[in-house]
């Protein structure tokens, strides 16, 4: 995506990883064009965010796997009332809440990509796109959503 | 002593402050909130950082930064799977406005709300609209706690705290809107706890303060308390339940955080005192059992029951 593309305006805070490096692989894949999730060695269950154990059997033997970006809309917003001074004349604009079937039902938080004033249902299959931001002082590539 | 938990810390503290007393630790205990948005910093804006880290890049750099923005696909999610309707969140809005045309102290005193001017305010994220959402305001609220028996010779009617809780469901922290239980306001495991700490039920509830942060979290925090369910939401939470006098469950009777002053729900606290003294400006008659429950859809969250002498 080029700059004017972009779903929300710059200005707004930048992701980075985490100090301690945990989430390092999930921003690398994303830059990428990879979505790249927590999945446990033992018990082979996926999770998001990223943790040191697996919490469904806590083993700590942990790998990162690559996963389809696709998934179904769990819930949603529509934000009409700016709180950062970046979204003064942005809004409104949606947030999507995404359950990712495939990766044991692991839900990540995007914007619907399109109309901002477009019907939403819950259940809808939504499909990932990748919004690079490479010329941010420290490049990072969001994970957007659109529908099918 | 530390609050913690923002919103979801007030009955916390009052727990904190008996065991301390309960302890022996200490003899008299403040419990205090007081908040300067003004002059500091407003809960409802966005963080000013040019870079986020952990949990909060997962979500701000798509827009979601402010409380209201935090809750309101927790409060989707629950319309969607109950059929809880907005007519619902209504009810409970106009209701405590409506309790703080009669509190002098309230904030909104002097300004009522109608379901018109309900329905016409603006969006501020779906599903809530302005009157759905708390006040930023200034200003402060305190009690003081000692033991019983210490209690019985002071000049004041004691409320007595029958029972107090803290805590949360199942992994309700986890990151980037993980919960295993999305659609709740967190109290499903604390709630059977309070009841059976401070030995009644629902039913012997005679008046509830339950904090709003915005109006779906009271909704699912009722439900999750035992005073309806979900099937019952859209008729029980009505105006006319939630009004005192002569409501089925008079709910936030000093205006609460939408009407009265946002003081992260201590006054709420204040107020269940009152009732049991028969002091509130919306007074249930012969208030026995007097109810909070403090944050809903934070994590952890709290709550606690005040009762009068006889029902010890």
């Amino acid at each position: 995506m080029s700059n004017n593309t972009f779903y929300l305006p710059e200005g707004l805070p930048s992701p980075m990883a985490t100090r301690d490096g945990i989430d390092e692989p999930y921003w690398q894949g994303l830059r990428d064009n990879q979505l790249m999730v927590q999945r446990c060695n033992d018990c082979q269950q996926w999770q998001w965010g990223p943790e040191w154990i697996c919490h469904a059997c806590r083993s700590f033997d942990i790998a990162w796997s690559e996963i389809e970006s696709k998934g179904v809309i769990y819930s949603w917003e529509r934000v009409w009332h700016p709180v950062h001074p970046a979204l003064q004349e942005h809004c409104p604009y949606i947030v999507v809440l995404v359950e990712l079937p495939h990766a044991n039902n692991i839900r990540m938080v995007g914007n619907l990509l399109g109309d901002a004033q477009q019907d939403i249902n819950i259940g809808s299959p939504v499909i990932g796109v990748f919004e690079h931001h490479p010329n941010a002082k420290n490049p990072f590539t969001l994970l957007q959503w659109q529908t099918v | 002593m530390q609050w913690g938990g923002g919103g979801g810390g007030g009955s916390a503290a009052v727990a904190n402050a008996a065991a301390a007393i309960a302890g022996g630790l200490a003899d008299c205990v403040v419990v205090f909130r007081a908040l300067a948005q003004g002059q500091f910093a407003r809960f409802g804006q966005g963080p000013k950082s040019s870079g986020v880290s952990g949990d909060p890049a997962y979500t701000i750099p798509y827009g979601v930064m402010s409380p209201a923005q935090m809750f309101a696909m927790r409060c989707t999610r629950h319309m969607h799977e109950t059929g809880v309707t907005r007519d619902t969140y209504k009810a409970i809005s106009l209701a405590t406005y409506y309790h703080a045309q009669n509190n002098p102290r309230a904030v909104m005193h002097g300004r009522p709300l109608s379901p018109e001017k309900y329905d016409q305010a603006r969006w501020i994220v779906e599903p809530y609209q302005l009157y759905d959402c708390c006040m930023e305001n200034d200003g402060a609220a305190a009690m003081v706690l000692v033991s019983a028996e210490r209690a019985r010779d002071m000049q004041q009617t004691p409320a007595y705290l029958l029972g107090a809780a803290a805590g949360s469901e199942h992994r309700n922290a986890a990151p980037c809107h993980n919960a295993p239980l999305y659609a709740t306001s967190s109290f499903t495991s604390l709630a059977p706890r309070l009841y059976e700490m401070a030995g009644v039920s629902a039913e012997d509830v005679d008046v509830l303060q339950s904090y709003e942060n915005f109006t779906g979290g009271v909704v699912m925090s009722i439900i999750e308390h035992g005073f309806c369910s979900h099937e019952e939401a859209n008729q029980f939470i009505s105006y006319d339940n939630l009004v005192a006098p002569s409501g089925k469950l008079p709910l936030n009777t000093s205006g609460g955080n939408l009407a009265e002053c946002y003081m992260h729900g201590l006054e709420l606290i204040v107020e269940a005192v009152r009732q049991i003294r028969g002091e509130s400006t919306n007074q249930v008659p012969g208030a026995r059992v007097s109810m909070v429950t403090s944050g809903p859809m934070v994590t952890p969250v709290s709550n606690c029951i005040f009762g009068s002498e006889e029902t010890l």
